[in-house]
């Protein structure tokens, strides 16, 4: 069990800034599409927030690989 | 003593922090919204039930449900937090698509037989009270079912004096009334909607208090107390009307109704992982002081 706690520390360090690079690659497809204050001001707003949390997920997932959260 | 520096300055402390909001909070607080506050929203403006209708029925199923909170809370301090929480988030993840497809095919007209002789099309036309100028044409369209569910449209379309600036959209307010042999099937998915919020809600506190020791307790568990819940939670009712905005395309004007669920459902299943590997059953109150 030890051993996936620490594996799947890779997936979390890599979801981090995987969802980032998500949502900035669909805020410009929308963005350029329709560049009114409708559409990129909620984007602006949710990679605001999300960045950090993103930055948390990989630090998470970083004590993961270490082993921080082995029992 | 600096509760911030102990709570976020040191290894230990802080990988309980991250822990509770990756592996509990931000499922709940997913979970929490999807199933009373985007479940209203989308009884509302998707479905387009009848506001009083909607609202009482919502009240009804959170008044019967509201009592669970203490059950499960009680249940957790026997079994533990953790099985009722991930129980809460897993059931709750597997079937929000099923219950939010049961809303809408209670309100979708076009799944009802209309009762033809019964509909009624009433037109007016008058003067625009901003701009007297203008005339604006109210289509009134009634119709009944044979379920007795009925369904209100209201149409108004502005036909402008200066025939060379574009008209602005025509605004259409649609309204279903349900007929009252719905009103128990509605409210019964509410109540197990709210179920699944007193799974995942009422163990939360024991839990995130049990998880830091005193002196931080506090400033530990809120961080990820308010943002799994201000946060993952309450983007809930934004990111999921956006989702379904974005899901209407030139090829399927009217979208996906269900695409708002796609956030919190993502939301709940990594959080559902985490916790389920991660998360202890035993409390967990040693914490690095200085």
């Amino acid at each position: 069990m030890n051993a996936l706690r620490r594996t799947l520390g890779l997936a979390w360090v890599i979801l981090g800034p995987a969802a980032v690079i998500f949502l900035i690659y669909e805020a410009y497809g929308k963005i350029m599409a329709q560049p009114t204050q409708d559409v990129y001001l909620p984007w602006i707003i949710i990679i605001t927030i999300f960045t950090p949390i993103a930055i948390g997920m990989v630090i998470f997932g970083l004590y993961a690989l270490k082993g921080e959260y082995d029992r | 003593m600096n509760p911030l520096k102990e709570s976020f300055g040191h290894k230990t402390n802080l990988k309980m922090v991250l822990l509770a909001l990756f592996g509990a909070t931000m499922g709940q607080g997913v979970v929490w919204y999807t199933s009373q506050f985007y479940a209203q929203t989308f009884l509302l403006k998707t479905c387009n039930i009848d506001a009083t209708q909607a609202n009482t029925w919502m009240g009804i199923g959170l008044l019967i449900g509201t009592p669970f909170f203490v059950i499960f809370g009680s249940l957790s301090d026997k079994i533990g937090r953790k099985f009722i929480m991930l129980a809460g988030m897993l059931i709750a993840l597997l079937s929000y698509r099923y219950i939010f497809t049961q809303f809408y095919n209670y309100a979708d007209i076009k799944q009802k037989t209309e009762i033809v002789d019964k509909t009624t099309v009433n037109v007016t036309r008058a003067a625009d009270k901003a701009k007297p100028q203008d005339s604006v044409i109210t289509t009134t369209t009634n119709k009944s079912f044979t379920d007795g569910s009925s369904y209100l449209e209201v149409k108004k379309e502005t036909i402008l004096a200066d025939k060379s600036t574009t008209a602005p959209k025509p605004s259409i307010k649609k309204t279903v009334t349900l007929s009252d042999s719905y009103q128990w099937k509605v409210i019964g998915f509410v109540f197990i909607l709210v179920i699944f919020v007193t799974m995942v809600y009422g163990p939360i506190a024991a839990f995130l208090v049990e998880l830091f020791p005193t002196q931080i307790r506090y400033t530990s568990m809120s961080l990820p107390y308010h943002i799994g819940n201000g946060v993952f939670g309450g983007l809930v009712p934004f990111i999921g009307t956006l989702l379904y905005e974005y899901s209407k395309t030139p090829a399927n004007p009217p979208g996906d109704v269900l695409a708002g669920l796609s956030y919190p459902i993502a939301i709940a299943a990594v959080c559902f992982i985490i916790g389920a590997l991660y998360l202890s059953n035993k409390q967990q109150k040693q914490a690095i002081t200085d």
